[in-house]
């Protein structure tokens, strides 16, 4: 495939170019895949066959809640083709949390392979295995399900109230996590006689990745006890702590591998059907394949919690945000997943945009029959920033300020601190972002437009947003790379990377290229196995491009330096006037002894008996923040409700764009979940029944093309953090601050302060009626 | 994950009835297949013989034989919408063709499998109502020919076993043709005002969750015949879809709007009846309160639609009458 620089690449990116001359970061290159997967080439799990193979299928809850009085699998099992039908009758009991990324996490276990009382439309009752779909799906009507019926609870804050009982769910209270952070004298701060104190509660909803492929799986044992488990996931490791856990194996006896994703944009990042497929592969002897229908992804693999946030904010008149009290209730659903630690994870961004001196956050986390919620792009920052963002452009209309100015007042700034106490922001370019933003946006002319007065009427708003970069000064975050010159100049990398579609691999290849200076086609750069790759924490946290990328440019210069040390043996000079260039080896007094890199790693070899290979662990020093700012057009159909977004404006504080294209197509895809976020998607459980209307795409609706409206990208480059090059993540902060902004832009353009999410047409006639 | 079924792909509509004879169990038809395909995947439909309709010439065309726009029932919505003999005879029946799905649906979907499927939000239903079409209905006991509104209530009238819709013809509707379809040169006209011919126009509408690839949430067609002069509404017809389990003829509303121009205070008195047909249909539903909204945006994008077409019409109709089809470029498949 050819590779080429992309022409648009000096557009709309503001750098503060570094010393050096880069050759192989800030080009855009294409997705090490995208011919294979644009030609159909690409074997996707689902694509994938063994000799063997039997099909997996799942019956999922029908019922909220309910204990499983008797299963009755005869009929299954007396259809010819059925090698078997799993229940919690005959399979481990062992509890276990999909979302742990390390062995000795500790995170509240309460999920298991099939559980003997079910507790959500989706929940796992059975499941059959059998030689082909067909007869699987034939066999689980054939299932016999004999169920209790037990009271339930669909609405996070009816699991809260005391005043009536709530159904025990599971063997833990509502909440069943609390926590708070607070700095400064919060309270009072709103007791002052001249403060301005706004007030809101925004509710954003339970939605669904809504990846391509939805969620599929693997698994072969072999003759010595060991299972293999293809999947596309986000997390190898994960899967692997809790297959083996569950199944009971020595971590060496599972083996994971990093099949070709097909989209997960946080779905895959938890550990869905892995341990059923290995369990079913050790059980049957065979290869087993699960693969759901879009419906089954939606209802029983993992959702984005819902929330409900109440925010109050002081302002001087004058516009100084003086204080913010913060609360958000979450609903995880039914099982704990990441339910305690993704209201930290939001509260952590509070602390993050704006200096804010007294400020304090308190979360509660409950579990609802409901599907279960877990990672989901951005992990809480959404939530969070629809929360406080909508909060604080209802703080600007009040205040007679406008959005922009009142938040450029109180934005965070390069090198400040956390003040809840988190690592240090590094260099925080926010204000960059909504600078620059407000200009080529033409802000001021749009804000003060007229919005009309007729059927259709225009407004435009904005939204900021914070997000992380790994997990340093939270968890653990290191990752170990082997990096290896062939005898004729190729390379391996050796790592656990799983490329989720946005780029990783190429985005490797191009840092280890720029250090050895070779063309990045020349690595190769396979995603993770576990049981040959080093470990790897796994592609989330946005730690990838900042402590991976750092990673792989630390390994790189280290195999530099060694490379260079043996060519100088061998071409008589020091280490240091070693001269790489072009894939070709010289020493600065001779460079008319110049050789190839294969040439010379073979002469390596022969001569001084050594391989041209470096293992290296780095430990993640900092975790600086990713900024961007969203601006958004939008006009509403008053009599209609709907909403068509004209146009978005994105700007980002990346650090450095390893590759500029990979970082537009992350904002592009951000901006179309963004959208969806504030106008659309909604998985919507019914309060009386549980079940969730928006369980199949016709009635769970994305933005799709017609409506996505024209997206412009400015990348604001000033480098200075420790990732590569200065890197800092985009995957996720490119959805964070789209669906405030576009629900400031309707709330402008109608007069309204709507803050339940999403802004479907009903809500808007509505609130329309209500003015 | 489908079940076993046999399958048949006749050339003919001949050889089709022959086969039939030969067949036992159910028997679904395949059109585009854009519904049938995903029921057949998730096991709600499960025919023991499927025949594939999409081989046979004669169901594709899309003609005018002088007096009636003739379709057959395999058209897809793609062929509709871009048929300038539907744009300018039914002008109603390519919109709402235009706007279901997406392209990749509209490749396929088929007129035939629309009405077949009889959602009661399907697009092309309302307009069906609106032109006043008529099916014809082949089966094992030969050849039927049924209004598409009795077709679609009338118990019994409804698909039989073996049944496939053949065609679908309406009575064209452009100027220059009366309701009938009979050509009325501009200088015979039997309508008073200064001898000119009637105008006739059409729209359809939909308020859907986004701008394409949406099920209905309401949809609506018009049919309109003017009397040229002072613009009075001599006759029409009025078609809501997606409030109920078929769409349905407003023929209170119709009535109320003859004699009257199609004025803004029109809109707005129709808009109020419609709105009042929402209530009436679909009381005490939980999209009842959206829906007599939204209606309002739902007849102001139609009548405006027609409002404008109708100004069009007039500024051209000085120029003498339009001489009907240009036949030869227009028709498909035939
Ligand atoms: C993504 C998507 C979007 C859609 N959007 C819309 C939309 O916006 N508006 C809308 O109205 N519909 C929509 N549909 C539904 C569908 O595309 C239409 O109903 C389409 O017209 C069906 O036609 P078909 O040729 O594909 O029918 P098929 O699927 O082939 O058949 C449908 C049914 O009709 C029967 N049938 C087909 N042809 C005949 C015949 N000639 N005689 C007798 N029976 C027959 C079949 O046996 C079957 O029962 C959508 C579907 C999808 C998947």
């Amino acid at each position: 495939m050819a590779v080429r620089g992309n022409l648009e690449d000096s557009e709309n990116r503001h750098e503060t170019a570094g010393p050096e001359k880069l050759k192989q970061v800030g080009r855009s290159y294409p997705l090490h895949d995208a011919e294979a997967k644009a030609t159909g080439r690409i074997r996707y799990t689902g694509d994938m066959s063994l000799q063997g193979m039997l099909c997996a299928r799942i019956l999922f809850s029908p019922l909220p809640h309910a204990r499983i009085r008797r299963i009755d699998a005869a009929g299954a099992l007396a259809l010819p083709g059925v090698y078997g039908v799993f229940t919690h009758e005959n399979t481990p009991d062992v509890l276990y949390n999909s979302q742990v990324w390390y062995a000795g996490q500790e995170a509240l276990k309460d999920e298991r392979l099939f559980p003997d009382t079910v507790r959500y439309i989706g929940d796992r009752v059975a499941a059959v295995v059998a030689a082909n779909e067909q007869t699987a799906a034939k066999a689980l009507g054939l299932i016999k399900v004999d169920y209790e019926e037990l009271p339930a609870v669909f609405e996070a804050e009816q699991a809260l109230r005391t005043d009536v009982p709530v159904p025990a769910l599971a063997p833990w209270a509502s909440p069943f996590f609390s926590k708070e952070i607070s700095v400064g004298h919060v309270d009072e701060c709103f007791e002052a006689p001249d403060a301005v104190v706004i007030e809101d509660r925004v509710e954003t909803p339970k939605i669904h990745h809504a990846a391509l492929e939805p969620h599929v799986c693997v698994a072969y044992p072999d003759h010595n006890g060991k299972i293999t488990v293809l999947t596309p996931c986000q997390i190898l490791y994960s899967v692997r702590l809790v297959v083996a856990t569950v199944l009971g194996l020595p971590f060496n006896k599972v083996r994971v591998l990093k099949t070709p994703m097909g989209g997960s944009f946080g779905g895959k990042q938890e550990v869905t059907l892995e341990p059923l497929a290995a369990f079913f592969a050790l059980a049957t002897g065979r290869p087993v394949k699960i693969q759901l229908t879009r419906h089954e992804s939606i209802i029983s693999t993992r959702t984005r919690t819902k929330t409900i946030g109440y925010v109050r904010t002081a302002w001087d008149k004058a516009g100084n945000l003086l204080a913010r009290d913060l609360k958000t209730v979450i609903d995880t659903g039914a099982y704990t997943s990441n339910g305690a630690i993704i209201g930290m994870a939001m509260g952590k961004k509070a602390f993050r945009l704006y200096r804010i001196p007294n400020q304090r956050y308190r979360t509660e986390s409950v579990h609802t029959n409901t599907p279960v919620a877990g990672a989901a792009r951005g992990y809480g920052s959404p939530q969070i920033h629809a929360i406080t963002e909508i909060n604080i452009d209802h703080a600007a209309r009040r205040l007679g300020i406008d959005p922009v100015k009142l938040r450029l007042r109180n934005l965070v700034r390069p090198g400040d601190l956390d003040a809840g106490g988190g690592p240090p922001l590094g260099q925080a370019q926010i204000i960059a972002c909504v600078a620059e933003g407000a200009k080529a946006f033409g802000w001021a002319q749009r804000r003060d437009a007229p919005h009309g007065t007729g059927r259709f009427r225009r407004g435009a708003g904005m939204a900021c947003a914070t997000h992380s970069n790994g997990y340093f000064g939270g968890f653990q975050d290191f990752t170990t790379m082997t990096l290896r010159m062939l005898e004729d100049g190729s390379m391996i990398l050796n790592s656990g990377i799983q490329d989720l579609g946005c780029g990783t691999v190429t985005s490797m290849k191009q840092i280890i290229a720029e250090v050895m200076a070779i063309s990045p086609d020349r690595i190769e750069a396979p995603e993770g196995d576990t049981e040959t790759s080093p470990y790897d924490v796994g592609s989330q946290a946005s730690r990838v491009t900042h402590v991976a990328g750092a990673c792989a440019l630390h390994t790189a210069g280290k195999l530099k330096e060694k490379l260079c040390r043996e060519a100088a043996k061998l071409l008589e000079c020091a280490p240091d006037e070693v001269i790489l260039q072009s894939e070709r080896i010289r020493s600065a007094a001779h460079p008319e002894k110049d050789c190839s890199y294969g040439e010379m790693v073979s002469l390596i070899q022969e001569k001084n008996r050594t391989e041209i290979i470096i293992t290296e662990t780095f430990q993640a020093q900092d975790n600086p923040g990713s900024y961007g700012a969203d601006f958004v057009e939008v006009e509403v159909d008053t009599w209609t409700g709907l909403v068509r977004v004209v146009e978005v404006l994105a700007v980002h504080d990346v650090g450095r764009a390893i590759n500029p294209g990979f970082v537009r197509g992350q904002i592009y895809g951000g901006v179309q979940m963004g959208i969806g976020y504030a106008l659309t998607e909604d998985i919507a459980v019914d309060p009386v029944s549980g079940r969730a209307k928006g369980d199949r795409f016709s009635r769970y609706h994305l933005v799709n093309m017609p409506d996505m409206p024209p997206v412009r990208v400015i990348l604001i480059e000033k480098g200075g953090d420790l990732g590569p090059f200065g890197a800092k993540s985009i995957g996720e902060i490119a959805t964070c601050p789209t669906a405030p902004a576009v629900v400031n832009a309707v709330n402008q353009a109608l007069g309204t302060n709507l803050e339940t999410l999403p802004l479907t047409p009903e809500r808007i006639l509505r609130a329309l009626a209500c003015q | 994950m489908m079940h076993k079924f046999r399958m048949a792909c006749p050339d003919s509509v001949a050889e089709t009835l022959e086969l039939l004879a030969g067949m036992e169990g159910e028997i679904a038809y395949l059109g585009g297949g854009t519904d049938l395909v995903p029921q057949m995947q998730d096991g709600r439909r499960q025919p023991d013989w499927v025949v594939d309709l999409s081989q046979i010439p004669e169901l594709a065309c899309i003609r005018f034989d002088g007096e009636r726009i003739r379709l057959g029932s395999t058209a897809t919505f793609t062929q509709i919408a871009g048929s300038a003999l539907i744009e300018e005879q039914g002008r109603c029946l390519a919109q709402a063709a235009g706007q279901v799905g997406s392209v990749q649906i509209r490749n396929r979907a088929t007129l035939g499998g629309n009405i077949a499927s009889a959602s009661p939000a399907g697009d092309s239903l309302p307009v069906l109502l609106a032109l006043d079409a008529k099916l014809t209905v082949l089966g094992p006991a030969g050849e039927r020919r049924i209004s598409f509104e009795r077709f679609q209530i009338e118990p019994g009238e409804g698909l039989r076993r073996g049944e496939l819709i053949a065609g679908i013809d309406f009575a064209a509707g452009s100027r220059g043709h009366t309701g009938d379809g009979r050509h009325v040169p501009a200088d015979k006209s039997d309508f008073s005002a200064g001898g000119r011919h009637p105008i006739r126009v059409s729209a359809f509408g939909k308020i859907g969750s986004r701008q394409s690839v949406t099920i209905a949430k309401l949809n609506m067609a018009a049919f309109l015949e003017m009397e040229p002069g002072e613009g009075i509404v001599v006759k029409s017809r009025l078609a809501l879809g997606a409030l109920g389990r078929h769409p349905f003829r407003l023929r209170n509303v119709e009535e109320e709007m003859r004699g009257r121009r199609l004025d803004d205070s029109l809109i707005v008195d129709v808009t109020k009846r419609l709105q009042e047909v929402v209530d009436g249909a679909i009381p005490g539903r939980y999209s009842q309160t959206y829906k007599r909204q939204a209606i309002r945006g739902l007849a102001a994008d139609v009548f405006g639609d027609l409002q404008q077409q109708v100004s069009v019409e007039k500024a051209s109709s000085s120029n003498g009458p339009d001489q009907g089809g240009g036949k030869e470029e227009q028709e498909i498949g035939c």
